[in-house]
């Protein structure tokens, strides 16, 4: 069975279909069969080629669930809500897990490259279908951002490629500080992270990051936050990793580290004096972020070898996949409802309607890493090893936990307690439906399986260097 | 062996699966509510089944966590008395609630959080790993800050459910702490494992990391202020959390860590300071408390300390019998003063419930058993179990009398707030023509105290009878503490006089002073203890001033990401265009177009042939 066949045609036919329903957009089309027929397609496809081909590494079949699950989520949203420029929605939601799957089934760095670039250009479209001043601006921010970071990124592949035999995936070898120019290899190693810094996003560059979710529709913020940042994440730890040469990774670490811990604190209190609903969320994945980029630091100092880490960073990045895309597609139930994002309008929902504030509890505790809920295992994992690097740096990462719980808190608490808000009494909504239960409850599952039982999926991660 | 592994095994699933109704529950529902209440009493059955198998220690593997962890439950004398502890009095608080919250639309949902508390406990209590052990521990944390604030309209019930779930997240991040540090440790965080090593002792650092958690868990002073803000809640759970199971879960941790702490260590004389402290204060807060469930609060903080205390002076045996006869009588207690507080129209005011069960002779009777109790009467629960911690203390660590002066001044307070509360309660009410007071009809009515029966029957016999059971197998276990015990009972009498006298003279002081005059007007220095010097306004302080730099934070941030960054970049930008637009301005004048094509021209062939040639 040829692999890339598979690859290739499950990729070809996203673009394809999204590029059929760009074309119909402006006329009135029945997109909700092509959709979804496509979505199945894709599952087949996926299914049939996890099922061909034995993944030494679970990390890439893993990511491309997650990237599966993220777009259903995405594309359930819109038929339930659909807006007025769906078709475009629809259509950017192909283009982008196309060019996702592809940044995941790369099998050289130009195919990489070429996705990963490509991934922009459907998010900043589906950006600008709101149609308001500020979705231009963030559209700008968000290209600019990416942009630099992917031709600092093309400019340091470039020399890594014409100085030594590095292949794709396959454990690195450039940029040796050793050599004769440890400055500049440390600067192309810089270089070489810099896209993923930027996707992930990490503290002084994540500027992009909020603009942009506040000025995506719903279902573009499940895609931006399930996946757009896991390609980052992605990057960071397969590609970045297998181009440059350890001794360089050890010399970055401590800074990845200060980086990361700043990130963590300080995002967490900047995300807490938010009133925007979905500013405050934007900024809590940005605090989820900064645990991988503190848990790859760790990595890199201890030697490359910790599987148990390695585990933890990806159920970091599954678990944030999942409570993310829960959290959105509340916001987005409330938003279809209300029309505003501020959260002081929805002062009173837990006494208004309290089947929606029930699932409200359950992602903010789920965000706010509980045990026994996903994101919890990810977190400890990283903060043990940590301890064991330093337990002076895991007594400040660990007050990480507080600033979590109060930045949750933030909009939660406004949200469940007091009389109902004149907004929401004068507004006449109902509380869950039939179909926003069949959305939810499948994320709660998968939450408390990966917090109970993570071992189902860690069991299958290698480190990287066996990736298939 | 086998028997009590399949027991405890199905009993924790079926818990498990009875903790989901958690998600369902949302109008009433009898056949819900009912189905909870069998599960609570097949819970007690399997309580009873596993009481008499305690002899050894059973360990239960369950599945693979992640990294070196497997879930694993245990049980052991510890887990015996504490799962009877919980399934009695969390059964009596169902039936209690059934009745209690009678006319709220979201009894279901209430009794199903209780359900889901129970379970979660049940999980602290029989976890072996650690792992597990934390998620029982934040389960109840949980349940604990939505039951607190289960009454939403309440803005009270907002800022001290919200404080609750805060503190509780410190000690929290000490924990985890603390577990980082014994995995690097002992390489694992399997109970049976870790502790067993009594060579290797536990580190001074992670012992206070631990003590962070345990004081946020078991509010003690200075992380105790949860405590007396979550009085707000409905009775029930302050009866179940946060008396008799959720406080003592620090005390819980802490009897685990016995066998590892070193009993010379500066971690036992720090619990030991603290722990005073706070009985003494804690003490004389209860007294001037004007709100009996905060009376009753109080006083579970101060009872709490006795056990801390009696851990860290080496007796794990007492504090564990002191945490079983104090989870039945105050649970009791506190159910008793939401049955008074109910009949007058849920005011919590001791003024207001003056002469409340005059006409109720069994309610009575019942208050004055939990009272007597919590005094430690002799012939009561605390006297047997509290007194001996005293002696203990006084005979084992002679060198130390601040310690066994504020135990002993301890004992007297608990006897005088426990003797107010039944002497305001007795008064009799100034207007008793009153009957509109009575709002609620007989037949919840009968539910409630139904349940207080079964927990007074069970405060009467948990302290002579709970003696053999709770101390009686430990003989092979911990020799040293029962042979101290029977040693210091020659010697109680001390103690023991001194306690039944405070009890007399400030029963009766106080009764006469509550009926000839009213309240005297109170030094300053009573205002500051009243309101623990203030350290609720203290960290309502601060949580206002992390509001603020976060607000300003943001503003900050919003100004630099939208406004500076883009205008840096559109800047950056227009400059570059007009270079470019210039340049290209001066190329279209007809001389220079020439010499730039010409130029173009050159540079291009440059390229091709340096291109070609390398």
């Amino acid at each position: 069975m040829n692999l890339s066949l598979f690859e290739n045609s499950i990729i070809g036919l996203n673009i394809l279909m999204g590029l059929l329903l760009w074309k119909h957009s402006c006329v009135k089309a029945h997109w909700q069969p092509t959709a979804f027929f496509t979505m199945l397609l894709n599952t087949i496809a996926l299914s049939l080629l996890f099922y061909s081909h034995q993944y030494s590494n679970a990390l890439i079949p893993l990511l491309s669930a997650l990237n599966l699950l993220a777009s259903l989520y995405a594309l359930g949203f819109l038929a339930l809500y659909p807006s007025a420029y769906a078709i475009q929605e629809v259509a950017c939601l192909l283009f982008s897990f196309a060019c996702t799957q592809g940044v995941f089934f790369a099998h050289n760095f130009l195919s990489f490259y070429i996705f990963f670039e490509l991934s922009i250009l459907p998010l900043g479209l589906w950006i600008l279908c709101n149609h308001s001043l500020q979705s231009r601006s963030a559209t700008r921010q968000f290209v600019l951002y990416t942009a630099i970071g992917s031709m600092l990124f093309l400019l340091a592949l470039l020399q890594a490629l014409s100085s030594s035999s590095v292949s794709f995936l396959q454990g690195g070898g450039a940029f040796n500080p050793l050599a004769p120019h440890p400055i500049t290899s440390l600067f192309y190693a810089g270089c070489i992270f810099m896209p993923f810094l930027v996707k992930l996003p990490i503290w002084p560059l994540h500027g992009w990051l909020p603009l942009a979710h506040t000025q995506a529709p719903t279902a573009g913020s499940i895609v931006l936050a399930s996946i757009i940042l896991k390609v980052g994440a992605f990057g960071l730890m397969s590609v970045a990793h297998s181009v440059i040469h350890h001794e360089t990774l050890i010399a970055i670490g401590p800074g990845f580290l200060i980086i990361g811990l700043i990130s963590l604190l300080l995002m967490a209190i900047v995300a807490a004096g938010q009133t925007d609903l979905k500013k405050l969320i934007a900024y809590s994945s940005i605090v989820h972020m900064s645990w991988i980029i503190i848990g790859y630091a760790i990595f890199c100092l201890t030697g490359f070898n910790d599987l148990v880490l390695w585990q933890g960073m990806v159920n970091q990045l599954i678990s944030h996949g999942l409570t993310s895309a829960g959290l959105f597609l509340c916001v987005g139930f409330l938003y279809v409802r209300l029309h505003t994002r501020e959260i002081s309008e929805y002062r009173g929902l837990g006494t208004h309607s309290p089947i929606l504030a029930r699932y409200w509890t359950f992602f903010m505790l789920a965000n706010a890493a509980l045990p026994g809920t996903s994101g919890f295992v990810g977190e400890f994992i990283i903060l043990s090893k940590l301890y064991l690097w330093s337990p002076s740096i895991a007594a400040l990462a660990v007050i990480g936990v507080v600033t979590g719980i109060v930045m949750n808190l933030r909009y939660y608490a406004p949200m469940i307690y007091g009389a109902a808000s004149p907004a929401l009494q004068q507004s006449h909504m109902h509380d869950c439906q039939f179909y926003e239960h069949c959305l939810l409850i499948p994320l709660v599952l998968g939450i408390i399986v990966l917090g109970v039982y993570p071992d189902c999926i860690l069991h299958f991660i290698k480190l990287p260097g066996v990736l298939a | 062996m086998m028997s009590l592994a399949s027991v405890l095994t199905t009993s924790w699933i079926v818990g498990l699966l009875a903790s989901v109704t958690t998600l369902r529950a949302q109008k009433h529902s009898t056949s819900i509510e009912g189905s909870i209440l069998i599960l609570h009493f097949g819970f007690v059955m399997s309580a009873l089944l596993l009481f008499p198998m305690q002899s050894s220690d059973t360990s239960i593997m369950l599945w693979h966590w992640a990294g070196p962890h497997h879930l694993s439950l245990m049980y052991n004398h510890v887990s015996a008395v504490l799962t009877m502890l919980l399934a009695v009095v969390s059964l009596c608080v169902q039936i209690y609630s059934f009745g209690y919250m009678d006319l709220d639309r979201r009894r279901t949902s209430f009794m199903s959080l209780l359900m889901f508390f129970t379970f979660m406990m049940w999980t602290v209590i029989i976890a072996q790993n650690w792992i597990l052990l934390f998620i029982g521990w934040e389960g109840i944390s949980v349940s604990s800050f939505l039951l607190i604030g289960f009454i939403r309209e309440d803005l009270r019930t907002e800022k001290a459910s919200l404080k609750a779930i805060v503190i509780n997240r410190i000690g929290d991040a000490a924990l985890i702490y603390a577990f980082c540090a014994i995995i690097s440790q002992y390489m694992t965080l399997d109970y049976f494992v870790f502790s067993q090593q009594t060579q290797n002792m536990l580190w001074q650092s992670t012992a206070f990391a631990c003590l962070v958690a345990i004081f946020a868990k078991s509010a003690q002073w200075p992380l105790h202020v949860w405590l007396p803000n979550s009085m707000v809640a409905p009775a029930p759970v302050s009866a179940l959390l946060h008396a008799a199971t959720l406080v003592t879960a620090g005390v819980i941790l802490m009897i685990r860590l016995d066998l590892i702490i070193p009993s010379d260590s500066m971690f036992r004389t720090v619990v030991q300071a603290l722990s005073s402290w706070t009985i003494l204060l804690m003490s004389c807060s209860a007294y001037l408390q004007s709100d009996i469930k905060k009376v009753i609060a109080y006083s579970t903080i101060a009872q709490v300390g006795y056990m801390c205390i009696a851990v860290s002076v080496g007796a794990t045996d007492l504090a564990l019998y002191h945490l079983w006869t104090h989870g039945f009588f105050k649970a009791q207690l506190f159910l008793i003063a939401g049955l008074a507080s109910v009949r007058r129209h849920h005011d919590q005011e001791m003024d207001a419930l003056k002469g409340v069960f005059s006409k109720n002779w069994v309610m009575k009777l019942c208050l004055f058993v939990g009272l007597f109790a919590l005094a430690g009467v002799p012939g009561f629960g605390g006297f047997y179990s509290k007194e001996r911690i005293i002696e203990f203390a006084l005979y084992h660590s002679p060198e130390k009398w601040w310690l066994q002066w504020s135990l002993l001044i301890g004992a007297a307070l608990t006897a005088m707030y426990s003797a107010r509360i039944g002497a305001i309660l007795l008064t009799p009410y100034p207007q008793h023509s009153d009957e509109h007071h009575v709002e609620h009809s007989v037949h919840e009515e009968r539910y409630m105290q139904l349940a207080i029966i079964a927990l007074t029957f069970c405060t009467l016999i948990a302290g002579p009878f709970g003696e053999l059971p709770v101390l009686g197998f430990l003989n092979d276990q911990a020799p040293r503490g029962v042979e101290f015990i029977k040693q210091a009972l020659s010697h109680g009498w001390v103690v023991l006089f001194c306690s039944i006298f405070f009890i007399i003279y400030r029963f009766f002081s106080a009764f006469i002073e509550r009926i000839t005059c009213a309240i005297e007007p109170q030094p300053r220095i009573w205002q500051y203890v009243r309101a623990d010097f203030y350290f609720d306004a203290m960290l309502d302080f601060i949580g206002r001033q992390y509001q603020k730099i976060a607000s300003w934070l943001a503003v900050y941030e919003s100004r630099v990401l939208e406004k500076k960054v883009p205008n840096l970049i559109n800047h950056g930008c227009e400059h570059i265009g007009e270079q470019i637009d210039f340049s290209i301005k001066q190329a279209q004048q007809p001389d220079r177009g020439v010499r730039y094509m010409a130029f173009g021209v050159v540079l291009s062939a440059i390229f091709l042939i340096s291109g070609s040639w390398l």
